[in-house]
């Protein structure tokens, strides 16, 4: 795809060939984590963010530019500390001593896509400076809204293994972002394969000398949202989403189920992966390929089920198992 | 400010009607499936009138319930038409169902009205939902014996035939019996010293100057002595018995309902319970069933399979004597180790079929 393909006003169909073609892109430097790259994207068609969960070392933060330079958008990382105030990320205004005025001055969060690296390790106050951005994509200063570029999407990483010095996000904020994707340690082929191209002069820093070059841009995803808006889906199917959103309230091991903002969530990012797919309607197929990861973060587990063991993807397995599917 | 100015006090908005309320929809009931044959039935009423689209999914539906009445599926409602079809595809060989899944999913959920060419394609595929309707019970469950009882007890009340009951009546027996022996041989209370009578010239003793007109004794020391010792005996026996049944571990906790049980401390929980009423009938059964129904399919068999045919067919299938198959699948269960060669071979089975 050439400069003047992505710079033209795209069709649907440009628009859905573009992003098919970002997979392949993007595995030009990720070997793997073809799920995490599908769920970027559905994300990005939805107006989502994404809280990516994993060890560290697997390369998360590549993931991200791989995918913000076969974009074509601005990208920028902060790396969340427990001293990191929410002027460091939002912006915050300076006195010029020239013009003898305070300027604002733009923070990281003014991009396409803010890689917030471990998230978790910065105080609530800091973690709660995003929640503005990510549900009205603005910042306020001195009671003054500034709107950020579109598309904004977050894309947080929190490690599972580590509890010491962390903060956990509030509920508040887990319920923002519309997806939770777990990173996984690659396959034992996919390691090789990883390890091959490290051996053949990979360098994770400089991913135009592996290939990368940009295959879609904001204008392929403007056109992308307005087809996404057009997927039909039938009573029946959001009845079937309501069902599961209900399913998760009343489970026993769930003391708060998953919000009507989960359910409204869980439409978006099924009507995306059925237009991802070719199709002008929502399945209830899709539905499920999108429910665990975008429910099982909007669950608060009772404290004696966790001792049990029992986990919100174990909740979720079973609801998909046992609500019902109008057939 | 009157009361109609007050939100807290306003009426509720009157629901839509008319237009409006077939613009806002009416929310679907929770889907549920009849028997193959109402919805086989459905679907050729549909497709006599022309309506292909009610036809192909009740058409499908009818499948689904078939291959569910079959025992070819589990029967579970939360299965999409395209799990149903890769599902039937791998166990039954059902080829031509993943195509009919496509099409359900364009007519039913992307509103496209079906064609006559697709319904009579289906209609033609399917050769399931003739099946009959599931029983009850499994038939390996129905068709187990039941020896009658020779003779039967009078009508008596629940809690005489209870042997819990007869056993607590012999307990308190045994104890009072116990009670009883141990007063009798610890020795009886010895007879008081014969009281010496005052000479009658004697004048009695003066009274003590301090003596204030109350004596010393209580009422326990004029018990008597088997009495005390039989209380004190009681007494043990009742902290020991409320140290027995009254004591628990930890304060009472609360557990919301329905219980989630692990699949396998279910299974080792009904294991535990068999073996305790020593139903071995019921446990070999429950085996046989769970095995029939998953070779019925590589064996081409239906739910109503006669045993012999059944047993024939496995016979043929594992080159076997027939007199050798029997058994395991319908033969009687005397002892626990019969019914471990039971479970074994009925491995062996699952396995040589598999492969």
């Amino acid at each position: 795809m050439t400069r003047a393909d992505i710079d033209h006003t795209p069709t649907a169909e440009d628009a859905h060939r573009a992003l098919g073609a970002l997979r392949a892109e993007v595995g030009k430097a990720v070997v793997g984590n073809d799920q995490a790259v599908m769920f970027l994207v559905l994300a990005l068609l939805c107006r989502g963010h994404v809280l990516l969960e994993g060890v560290p070392g697997v390369a998360k933060t590549l993931l991200v530019r791989a995918l913000a330079m076969a974009l074509e958008l601005e990208h920028s990382r902060v790396q969340f500390t427990p001293d990191l105030m929410p002027g460091d990320v939002t912006g915050s205004q300076i006195y010029d001593p020239h013009s003898a005025e305070f300027t604002f001055r733009r923070g990281p969060v003014f991009t396409n896509l803010l890689l917030a690296d471990e998230i978790n390790r910065t105080p609530p106050k800091t973690q709660s400076a995003l929640l503005e951005s990510m549900e009205e994509r603005q910042v306020s200063v001195d009671g003054k809204p500034r709107p950020l570029p579109d598309p904004f999407v977050v894309i947080a990483t929190q490690n599972p293994i580590e509890q010491e010095g962390t903060y956990p996000l509030p509920e508040a904020q887990l319920d923002r972002f519309l997806f939770k994707v777990d990173i996984r340690l690659p396959e034992r082929d996919d390691e090789f394969r990883i390890l091959q191209r490290h051996a053949a002069g990979f360098d994770p820093r400089d991913l135009a000398a592996a290939g990368l070059h940009p295959v879609a841009g904001a204008a392929h995803i403007a056109a992308g949202r307005a087809a996404v808006a057009q997927v039909a889906i039938s009573p029946e199917v959001l009845a079937y989403i309501v069902d599961l959103c209900r399913g998760t309230r009343s489970s026993p091991a769930v003391q708060h189920g998953a919000s009507t903002r989960g359910a409204t969530a869980l439409l978006a990012a099924a009507r995306a992966f059925a237009w991802l797919n070719g199709r002008a309607y929502v399945t209830p197929d899709d539905v499920k390929v999108v429910a665990v990861p975008v429910l099982r973060h909007r669950l608060q587990l009772r404290p004696e089920a966790e001792l049990d063991g029992v986990t919100a993807e174990g909740v979720m397995s079973a609801l998909l198992m046992s609500v019902p599917v109008p057939v | 400010m009157n009361d109609g100015d007050n939100p807290e006090f306003a009426a509720p908005e009157p629901r839509p009607q008319g237009r409006d309320a077939a613009e806002s929809g009416s929310v679907p009931p929770v889907p549920r499936l009849g028997p193959a044959g109402s919805h086989r039935s459905s679907a050729e009423q549909a497709a006599l009138q022309r309506d292909f689209t009610t036809a192909l999914r009740e058409r499908f539906r009818a499948v689904v319930r078939g291959l569910e009445q079959a025992g070819v599926l589990e029967v579970r409602r939360s299965r999409t038409a395209h799990e149903t079809a890769d599902t039937a595809e791998a166990t039954a060989q059902a080829t031509e169902l993943p195509g009919a899944a496509r099409s359900f999913d364009e007519v039913v959920y992307g509103g496209r009205p079906a064609t006559e060419a697709e319904y009579h394609l289906l209609e033609q595929a399917d050769r399931y939902s003739l099946a009959p309707p599931p029983p009850d019970e499994p038939v390996e469950m129905v068709a187990r014996e039941r020896h009658p009882m020779r003779w039967q007890l009078p009508p008596l009340p629940q809690l005489l035939r209870s042997p819990k009951f007869w056993a607590a009546v012999l307990g308190a027996l045994l104890v009072a019996l116990v009670i009883y022996l141990l007063l009798h041989l610890s020795g009886a209370p010895k007879a008081p010293p014969p009281p010496q009578t005052p000479s009658p010239g004697e004048p009695p003793p003066p009274p003590s100057p301090d003596f204030n007109g109350a004596g010393n004794d209580s009422i326990f020391g004029r018990l008597p002595s088997w009495l005390a010792y039989g209380g004190v005996q009681w007494l043990i026996c009742a902290a020991l018995v409320v140290w027995w049944r009254a004591r628990r571990r930890g304060a009472l906790v609360g557990e919301p309902r329905p219980v989630q049980v692990a699949a396998n401390e279910l299974l080792a929980g009904q294991a535990a319970l068999y073996r305790r009423a020593k139903d071995r009938d019921h446990t070999a059964a429950k085996l046989r069933a769970a095995t029939l129904r998953r070779i019925r399919p590589a064996l081409s068999l239906t739910a109503d399979a006669p045993p012999d045919r059944v047993i024939a067919t496995l016979a043929a299938r594992l080159h076997s004597p027939a007199d050798r198959v029997g058994p395991v699948l319908y033969g009687p269960v005397p002892d626990d180790a019969t019914l471990e060669m039971i479970a074994a071979q009925l491995d062996l089975i699952e396995s040589e079929i598999a492969t």
